[in-house]
């Protein structure tokens, strides 16, 4: 450019800032004692999940993971971007503890939101990624009602996905609007590769753009 | 005497299809009109939106300006009433719903005697006062990045900030694209850096094209200003830190 119009000023990298942007996510997992023979399918998913977010810089710079595991609730770790995010190994213990579990999460999404304004760090809104194998052995109903009314409010979005074990009916309700994922024979690795391929586009969304997730299909179906 | 500098690129996000931001700008003596459109994501003719939009501020915004009274609120509001009227009639022209037309706005008028801002959605404007270089109008408060207002909303009449300043001797105004590049989110100052370079380099310009004749003597586009910022838009700068549409226009006061 400078050969084109010498009069005029080069340009250099102090003229801007690169200002974060980040995409915030929850993996709440059920690690009850009934996960044991499916954990080490979980914790390959989340090698998978890290492996394909890396492919793509931009994603891999503002998707940040935090994980939450039920049974009983433990915070595993708190939100890292995912280029300095080293997937945790599971264990399967315990009960199924999950209306404490969604309480967990959302106290964990409000901190790292008021974080983010406190830095001026712009972000995408937050995402709940329930999985369960069971049904909560908790009272969930004060949990649903507090998490419907961030869903409602557009403070997160929430997927839930169950296996065959989990129950479908209580999951519709607290994911309402979006319906249950029904996870065919344990594709926890597909799963979790199709949460990054969602990622990817979300975490480099502009105004306007609406959430489009592809279908399933490699892993689940959609319930009704 | 105002002269003007102006570029749009295509980001990586639409590569397979045309960028969807637009900008139009009118220069007559002391007062300019100038506007940036950002079509939305989400609508099929986005880019459409914005071109009407762009085209339909000027016709509102033009004659207000040129009347160099003050211009109160609510001539505004109804000029910015008509550029809605102008999606309306394209919408039915074309057959498509409006909403097929999202776009958003931001549009500033300068006379002798103010500058005046208006915004709908993101996007933003920075003012050279002289003495500071300051933000002008904030993009549009949204919880989250990737939401915003549009032209085409229910509400958007209720959404729209005016805001004003005094006469300025330059304006920058930009859509989202590079919103992230060039304003600090932290302290919502505008990153000045950036804002020196860009209208210092009208400036140069000027004086390259009418050495001795006088800074008055030029006014209107300049070209090589324009390239200047179509470059830096396509700059590995700016491209490796932003993959949306990108869109500028800068104006700059030659005799002050």
């Amino acid at each position: 450019m400078s050969e084109l119009f010498p009069e005029l000023e080069p340009l250099s990298e102090e003229m801007f800032l690169n200002t974060e942007r980040r995409c915030p996510v929850v993996l709440l997992l059920d690690s009850s004692s009934s996960m044991t023979a499916e954990i080490e399918k979980v914790n390959l998913g989340l090698k998978d999940l890290k492996a394909d977010l890396m492919s793509d810089p931009l994603a891999s710079q503002r998707v940040e993971i935090a994980i939450i595991t039920f049974g009983p609730v433990n915070l595993v770790h708190d939100f890292v971007s995912v280029d300095l995010w080293v997937p945790p190994r599971l264990r399967a213990a315990g009960n199924t503890p999950m209306g404490e579990a969604l309480q967990a999460s959302i106290k964990l999404i409000k901190e790292r939101k008021r974080a983010y304004r406190e830095m001026g760090i712009p972000y995408y809104r937050p995402w709940i990624w329930l999985v369960t194998d069971g049904e909560p052995t908790d009272k969930w109903q004060d949990s649903m009602d507090v998490v419907q009314s961030e869903v409602r409010g557009g403070g997160l979005e929430l997927f839930t996905i169950g296996t065959d074990g989990a129950n479908f009916q209580i999951l519709s309700r607290i994911g309402h609007p979006r319906s249950p994922i029904r996870l065919r024979e344990a594709h926890y690795r597909e799963m979790f590769v199709w949460l990054s391929q969602s990622l990817k586009p979300v975490s480099k969304s502009t105004p306007g753009s609406k959430l489009e997730l592809p279908s399933p299909t490699t892993w689940g179906e959609i319930t009704t | 005497m105002w002269s003007f500098a102006h570029a749009a690129r295509r980001g990586a996000v639409h590569s397979d299809g045309e960028g969807q931001d637009r900008f139009a700008v009118h220069c007559d003596g002391d007062t300019v009109a100038l506007c940036v459109s950002d079509g939305a994501g989400s609508a099929r003719l986005g880019g459409r939106g914005a071109e009407v939009a762009c085209s339909a501020f000027l016709k509102a915004f033009t004659p207000l300006a040129k009347r160099r009274k003050k211009i109160i609120d609510e001539e505004v509001r109804t000029a910015f009433s008509s550029v809605r009227v102008a999606l309306g009639e394209e919408a039915l022209d074309l057959g498509v719903e409006l909403d097929e037309l999202s776009c958003t706005l931001v549009g500033a008028v300068v006379t002798p005697r103010e500058a005046l801002f208006l915004q709908l959605g993101d996007g933003a404007g920075v003012v050279d006062l002289g003495d500071r270089i300051e933000v002008a109008i904030w993009p549009e408060g949204s919880e989250v990045v990737n939401e915003t207002s549009f032209l085409t909303g229910v509400d958007a009449e209720k959404r729209l900030m005016i805001r004003r300043t005094k006469p300025p001797r330059g304006v920058a105004l930009f859509t989202d694209g590079i919103q992230y590049l060039v304003l600090d989110h932290a302290t919502q100052q505008p990153h000045q850096p950036f804002f020196e370079t860009l209208f210092r380099q009208l400036e140069k310009a000027a004086q390259l094209v009418a050495p001795g004749a006088g800074k008055s003597a030029t006014s209107g586009e300049s070209k090589p200003v324009s390239q200047w910022i179509d470059a830096m838009l396509a700059s590995p700068m700016v491209t490796t830190k932003t993959d949306d549409d990108t869109c500028l226009v800068v104006a700059r006061r030659m005799d002050g």
